[in-house]
């Protein structure tokens, strides 16, 4: 168990932290708990000793509480709180009560302003002949847990965050501000600092990176804006703004367009981009609303007006309107000297209308108001009181500001008929890629590194920025953490909801995809009831935290507008919290139905929450659970050889199971499998070896053998793998295991095909094919026709006749089958190629070559090229056969695959030789060997090196190889096999000068080809025998 | 011979949505330049590729021994080249060197990184890097990679054109996005974006500039790290197939100027061919 509060690794059962002394908690989660990211703010007095030594203790004691009070002002004027007085030292939170998206910004400002302030306070002392006061301060920014709960709040503030912020207070010199890396990231790029390098901290386990602070850059959002960011996708934006302006301008009229978009969506940047293209057009003046400003309620309006008030005043000497200079007068006595309604927000409005009116009289006048959802209720009440006032005046308001503002002044632009709203929507996805585009030095052309920030971006610019951001630089954000800043923004935005709609969306943070509001309310029960669940994913939307589905069906349903939203609600969810609900949601999915790996993985989350931070009881059976279903959704991908992501859940399940449970033997079995079909052999002989053990060791002798196949497989031992076939087949008999019957049938049936004994292997696969059905297996199921195909192709069947079968068993048993498509459809390709039929063999080769792409089988880069080359070998395209069986053989290499190899190594000797390249066919077999056990292979081999040894002259030897090759090519029941040995032994007669005997071979082969129905092999015994003829 | 295109009149940075039937080039006799007078039986033996990029895997199946590894570090003096223990904490720089040796199984790779741990890199990186491996003469430089930067761009061109004339050839991927980036639009370097095509031999020609080749982007087999293989989607895993036939083609005809070797590309490129 571990403490939440700091982190430290505790006994079970402890009700109190051993170290930071937080109370732990007991039966389930407050449901009202939450983390956050918080910035401490640790300071404190140097030389207070020797201040107690020299002051009378009355005059000390109003020092320290002019100390007292100076730290607190500070520290509240930024928007901090003073958590505690420890002693001399202050400590103070910013991000606890509210969360603002630049707390870490803040508390480095607020920092400097406390050093600052004392000293103005030594100076202060000295004058009066006092002693050199000075603190020191740490800052560190870190998660803490909190409640809603004031009560509670302080003793949970606590632990490493702290612990930190205190340590490099400790190691700051006199004067100076500390500032942990941590909290540098989140402050962002403007401050300013010096590194002092990783330092060794008391009671913290990892070097603190560490920096003295310098200067911090103005609480401006704005400052860490790209405004060098391309400027992509809002022609649609811009026009509207102009179609606006337009009628302001026609019309005479006043007019209030309200431009609503969520933080980072472009807005400033849209209304900058405007005015750059709308060049002179008359008076503009622009002012921002910050909502932590000493400027005066309507110092938005002020910074407005102050331009337009020194226009109208040169423009207005000798002005018909007499009291334009009382109204500029009474403006620079009131709004503009401090941005208060000054005398009244009646005559304050009244004055400005009537500068408005003097210069609209000339030219249309234009008001910019950025960030209208900052604005004090007094503000936005001149505003709408002003603009009833400019009735027939022509002024365009242009009122920039986040959705939120229509919850602080709901009534905003409705019940007027000259106002409008624009929502400001996310980039498209064309946009998105130009602007990151743009916005990282150098980027990689690979399509995921886009992806990953366009994905979770959702179309927000400032999301762009930030992500992208963080892809130049090292360590920090990587691709399960977000950028500091832009976790900051989005945890601002979640803390200024209220307490339902903020536990509702994180709540909503553990379902997946598509939910509605059974769903929340199914996870969410003790928080909200189901009709509240309703209003609350509806207000939700409303303000865009999710987006509403169109669906058939009575229940609404959303989803995250983003992931990043999504990823930060869940981050705010204490671990034992979200232990849970990923339980909970694990029984809601298992009741809806839903499919193992959905509640298996749920149910893993939960437990490795709970394993963390407990309770301990019950924990075991959890895992269990877990471990069953991902062990179960594994094999069941598997089965549909999905192996991706039967890999990612038996890899989950293996972690899960114990060494002394009957489960890991067999999940390991599986995972084996996967490992090994998809290529991966060491990993594969490895878990297999595992496997066996475990399963021996429990004697779970099926789980064994299973294994000792693989194994053996894996191992790429053929005498080994029949043993280990003929042993598992009795003891698959006794447990009735349908698959384990078809896998050792199939091994033995491979090896019936080895020997060439085509006919006996058909009828052994045909058995291997009824205990694949009944098991249910799809990729026992292909192999086993893939089997069943190669067996119709190289044996005595007649290649029409094995084409239809192949034809029938496609019909039968490859719909919606990719995997039996690829093992079938090679064989098929094959019989068409033959008999001379290009465009089946094409259309059958793509359909093939698709369902290998798609199945990510490792075996596939080789059999793809290999049967590419095969297909354009019998169309007579000799060099791209070539370079595809060059391809192939590569491909090989890598599986280590020797048979695999043999296979491609003979077929590219065939190229070479159909070329006339002798000596390359040589050098493709240099190494090749083929034993007694492989006569068709063995019989293609010694054909080839008879050909090489009568090109080199070689006669004895080619004689004897050619008659050695016929010899074993006729122990198989292939066709082929023989009429290719007798044409090798044509072509070594015809090269070492006998001609008759050399007809008389190319006429056997040339029976034999025809029994087959060998188009191609016939045309080619035929041409032999014609360029035979004239010698 | 004469040059003739069909089809398309806009410029193309893929070929992503036609085929390559639509970009058929109609030549004239090209005489004996084949694909099997230009890398038939090559191996890319005694050629120097460097993969510019977020370093290189060692001892992965799919890429073998790495006949060097560097890194542009930051130093008092500005950035510098030097030698590292071979790594790669990103994937990209492996993944690209596995399709090179793939193609070119016995040439050397040499690997200088310059992108960071997340996949990003500074401009400045990007030119001290490429300037040291122009400086090092390697026969081809593979960059699956661009910078938007204008303000790099001059000095990139500079260098693109003294590897140019010292039969260094850089190969760079094309943008994935349509946007303006370097060094791929220099004609001094050879240019490389996607076809659709499953067919890791096929590279064709681009009527249309500013990409000059086309090569297998979509869904290629890779190397992935801790030994594994995955498949990526991108110009720059289309660039890596063009880079390794030109170490083939250089390898069997070691004398060829950037010049002659970028005509070859073009003569064998299998639209050009009419193949």
């Amino acid at each position: 168990m571990i403490c939440p509060s700091c982190a430290l690794d505790l006994p079970a059962g402890a009700r109190f932290c051993l170290r930071c002394g937080a109370a732990l908690p007991a039966g389930p989660a407050p449901a009202d708990e939450e983390r956050k990211v918080v910035t401490v703010v640790f300071c404190d007095l140097v030389g207070s000793t020797e201040l107690a030594g020299m002051l009378d203790p009355e005059v000390l004691r109003a020092v320290l509480l002019r100390y007292y009070e100076l730290m607190r002002e500070r520290v509240e004027a930024r928007g901090g709180v003073v958590e505690k007085f420890i002693g001399d030292a202050v400590m103070a939170v910013f991000g606890l009560v509210a969360v603002r998206e630049d707390d870490a910004l803040r508390a480095a400002a607020a920092a400097l302003d406390m050093v600052r302030a004392l000293d103005e306070l030594d100076d202060e002392l000295r004058g009066r002949g006092g002693v050199g006061l000075a603190v020191r301060i740490g800052v560190h920014t870190g998660e803490v847990v909190t409640t809603a709960d004031p009560a509670t709040r302080q003793a949970l503030v606590s632990g490493d965050v702290v612990n930190i912020a205190a340590r490099l207070q400790g190691a700051a010199g006199r004067g100076q501000v500390l500032v942990s890396a941590a909290a540098r990231r989140a402050a962002g790029a403007s401050l300013e600092v010096a590194p002092v390098g990783p330092l060794t901290l008391k009671g913290v386990a990892e070097p603190v990176e560490a920096a003295r602070l310098l200067a911090a850059g103005a609480p401006d959002r704005q400052s860490s804006r790209r405004f060098d960011a391309p400027f992509v996708g809002r022609e649609r934006d811009l026009s509207a703004l102009t179609l606006a302006w337009r009628r302001v301008v026609e019309e005479g009229d006043s007019h209030v367009l309200t431009l609503l978009g969520e933080a980072g969506v472009g807005k400033t940047r849209l209304v900058a981009r405007w005015l750059e293209r709308r060049q002179d057009e008359g008076p503009v003046g622009m002012g921002r609303c910050r909502a932590y400003n000493a400027a005066g309620s309507l110092g938005a309006l002020a910074d407005c007006m102050a331009p337009l008030v020194a226009e109208a005043e040169n423009a207005g000497s000798g002005s018909v309107y007499g009291g334009l200079t009382a109204a500029i007068g009474l403006l620079r006595g009131g709004l503009l000297l401090d941005g208060t309604p000054s005398p009244s927000t009646d005559e304050t409005c009244a004055a400005i209308a009537q500068v408005l009116a003097a210069l609209a009289f000339e030219r249309s006048v234009l008001l910019v108001i950025d960030d209208c959802h900052e604005a004090d209720p007094a503000l936005l009440g001149a505003l709408d009181r002003l603009v009833g006032d400019l009735d027939r005046v022509s002024v365009m308001v242009l009122c920039a500001a986040r959705p939120e503002l229509l919850d602080v002044y709901p009534s905003w632009g409705s019940g007027r008929v000259n106002a409008t709203t624009v929502m400001l929507g996310g980039l498209s996805r064309a946009s998105s890629e130009a602007l990151v585009a743009g916005l990282v030095d150098v980027v990689p052309h690979a399509e995921a590194v886009l992806e990953r920030i366009v994905g979770q971006a959702g179309g927000n610019p400032l999301y762009l920025e930030q992500l992208a951001a963080a892809m130049g630089e090292d360590g920090g954000a990587s691709a399960d953490r977000l950028p500091p800043d832009l976790h900051a923004l989005l945890a601002a935005r979640i803390d200024r909801l209220g307490d339902g709609e903020r536990m509702a969306l994180r709540h909503a943070a553990v379902l997946e995809g598509e939910f509605d509001a059974p769903g929340l309310c199914g996870v969410a029960a003790d928080v909200a009831a189901i009709d509240d669940c309703v209003g609350l994913l509806r207000s939700l939307a409303r303000r865009r935290f999710l987006e509403p589905i169109r669906r058939a069906g009575a229940e609404q349903a959303y989803s995250f507008v983003n992931a990043a939203v999504q990823r930060v609600a869940y981050a705010g969810l204490t671990k034992r919290r979200r232990a849970e609900l990923h339980e909970r949601y694990a029984a809601l999915l298992g009741e809806r139905l839903s499919s193992d790996a959905q509640v298996g993985t749920h149910l893993a989350r939960a437990y490795s929450y709970r394993s963390e931070v407990g309770p301990a009881e019950g924990l075991d059976a959890l895992r269990l659970r877990a471990a069953e279903r991902l062990h179960r959704a594994g094999a069941a991908a598997l089965r549909r050889v999905d192996l991706p992501r039967a890999l990612t859940l038996l890899d989950a399940a293996a972690d899960l199971w114990q060494d002394s449970e009957p489960g890991l033997p067999q999940c390991l079995q599986l995972l084996g499998e996967a490992l090994l079909t998809l290529g991966r052999l060491d990993e594969a002989r490895e878990t297999l070896r595992r496997a066996k053990d475990l399963a021996d060791a429990r004697g779970l002798a099926g789980t064994a053998a299973h294994a000792g196949l693989h194994l053996a497989l894996a191992l790429r031992d053929e005498p080994a793998l029949e043993a280990a076939a003929g042993r598992a087949l009795a003891v698959f008999e006794a447990e009735g295991d349908e698959l384990g019957l078809a896998r050792s049938r199939m091994v033995l049936a491979g090896s019936l095909q080895r020997l060439g004994r085509h006919t006996e292997a058909l009828s052994a696969l045909d058995l291997a094919l009824a205990h694949a059905r009944a098991a249910v297996a799809d990729r026992e199921l292909a192999n086993t026709l893939g089997a069943m195909g190669l067996a119709l192709w190289h044996g005595p069947h007649p290649a029409a006749e094995a084409a239809h079968r192949c034809e029938e068993l496609l019909a039968e048993h490859g719909s919606g089958r990719r995997a039996v498509v690829a093992t079938l459809g090679f064989p098929l390709t094959l019989l068409y190629a033959i008999q001379a039929l290009p465009e089946p063999a094409e259309a059958c080769r793509a359909r093939t070559r698709r369902a290998m792409a798609a199945l990510a089988y490792a075996e596939a880069d080789v059999f793809g090229p290999l049967l590419d080359a095969m297909v354009s070998a019998a169309a007579g395209r000799l060099r791209e056969a070539e370079a595809l069986a060059v391809d192939a053989l590569a491909a090989s290499g890598r599986l280590r695959s020797d048979a695999l190899a043999l296979s491609v190594s003979l077929e590219l000797a065939r190229v070479r030789l159909a070329l006339g390249d002798v000596e390359g066919a040589a050098r493709a077999t240099a190494g090749a060997h083929a034993g007694p056990d492989r006569p068709a292979d063995r019989a293609d081999l010694l054909g080839i090196r008879a050909r090489t040894a009568a090109a080199r002259e070689a006669v004895g030897e080619a004689d004897r190889l050619a008659a050695e090759a016929v010899a074993v090519g006729a122990a198989t029941d292939s066709p082929a096999a023989l009429a290719r040995a007798r044409l090798d032994q044509a072509h070594t007669f015809a090269a070492l000068g006998y001609t008759g005997r050399a007809a008389g071979a190319a006429r056997a082969a040339l029976r034999h080809y025809a029994a087959k129905g060998h188009a191609v092999g016939v045309a080619q015994a035929r041409r032999f025998l014609e360029e035979l003829a004239p010698r | 011979m004469t040059t003739t295109t069909s089809g398309a009149s806009a410029l193309t940075w893929h070929l992503l949505d036609r085929t390559p039937r639509d970009i058929a080039i109609a030549t004239g006799d090209s005489g004996r330049v084949t694909p099997e007078w230009a890398w038939g039986g090559a191996t890319g033996a005694g050629i120097r590729v460097c993969v510019v990029d977020s370093g290189v895997e060692p001892h992965h199946p799919m890429v073998g021994g790495l006949a060097g590894s560097h890194a542009v570090v930051s130093g008092e003096d500005g950035m510098s080249v030097a030698d590292i223990e071979p790594a790669d904490a990103y994937g990209h720089g492996t993944a690209c060197a596995s399709i090179v040796r793939r193609f070119a199984p016995q040439c050397e790779i040499h690997s200088v990184r310059i992108l960071g741990e997340n996949g990003g890199g500074t401009g400045d990186a990007l030119l001290t890097g490429l300037a040291w491996a122009v400086a090092q003469r390697f026969d081809v430089i593979n960059l699956s990679l661009s910078t938007t930067r204008p303000q790099f761009n001059r000095a990139l061109r500079e260098l693109a054109d003294e590897a140019y004339f010292n039969r260094c050839v850089i190969v760079a991927s094309a943008h994935n996005a349509r946007v303006e980036s370097f060094p791929w639009r220099f004609s001094s370097v050879i240019s490389v974006g996607s076809h659709a095509e499953e067919d890791s031999s096929l590279v064709l020609y681009n009527p249309t500039p500013p990409v000059e080749f086309f090569a297998r982007g979509q869904a290629v087999p890779v190397a992935a790290l801790g030994g594994g293989t995955t498949r990526n989607t991108g110009n720059s895993f289309a660039t890596p197939h063009v880079t390794g036939r030109t170490a083939l083609i250089l390898s069997k005809h070691p004398r060829l100027t950037t010049f002659e070797l970028k005509t070859v590309l073009y003569l064998t490129a299998a639209n050009v061919r009419g193949d």
